[in-house]
């Protein structure tokens, strides 16, 4: 399901066309159902993830080398101010583009966790309500016409 | 300053994953935090490719070439 979702996703754009942003779409939902099964994965999903992926993909542009954490983080304990090329490094860490898929995981958990979640699992509810209201009206009239 | 990085930023602010009122080090500690986390999340779901062909449903075909 979550594959046919994400082959239908956005396809007008070209960022949605590329397989590897479908890659990541699949592994975030995917990861993010496991982790959630009482939730599990519903149409619509796809879109919200994908509309986040949207607006944070321009940021993501920089590739560090190894070990490039450590002399950040140690740059950024010594200097209670920031000078201009820490700060440089600071933004370049936080949108790196390796960790892409990570980020989209976590903002995405975030979303759903503010709320959106319940949209999900509110509608179902409400519909098995509506069904619950449609079957006493029908048993109703059944009854009458016996 | 790259206009770009103030909006990934206040995207992050926003949303939560850069906690808001604190340091520099505590965003760069969290961040770093998640990703080690979803690189676990993330090998327990190839594991799972490995034992029962894709379990989204794909080709086994597929499945193999994304898993090595």
């Amino acid at each position: 399901m979550i594959n046919l979702d994400i082959s239908r996703t956005y396809q007008d754009k070209e960022l949605f066309q590329s397989t590897a942003i479908k890659e990541v779409l699949k592994n975030v939902l995917f990861i993010w159902a496991k982790e959630n099964k009482e939730t599990a994965y519903r149409q619509g999903m796809n879109e919200l993830c994908a509309v986040i992926l949207f607006a944070i993909y321009p940021f993501y542009h920089f590739n560090p080398k190894k070990g490039y954490y450590d002399t950040l983080l140690k740059n950024v304990s010594d200097n209670k101010k920031l000078n201009d090329e820490t700060t440089i490094n600071l933004y370049n860490y936080l949108f790196d583009q390796d960790e892409l898929q990570a980020d989209l995981f976590f903002l995405f958990e975030s979303v759903m966790n503010r709320g959106m979640r319940d949209l999900f699992v509110y509608s179902t509810e409400s519909i098995g309500k509506k069904n619950k209201h449609v079957k006493i009206k029908v048993d109703f009239y059944y009854y009458k016409l016996q | 300053m790259n206009n770009n990085y103030l909006r990934g930023t206040l995207w992050k602010m926003f949303l939560g994953t850069l906690p808001m009122n604190r340091n520099y080090n505590e965003w760069l500690e969290n961040t770093n935090k998640l990703r080690q986390s979803y690189k676990v999340k993330m090998k327990s779901y190839i594991n799972l490719k490995k034992i029962s062909g894709d379990p989204l449903g794909g080709s086994n075909s597929s499945s193999s070439d994304t898993v090595t």
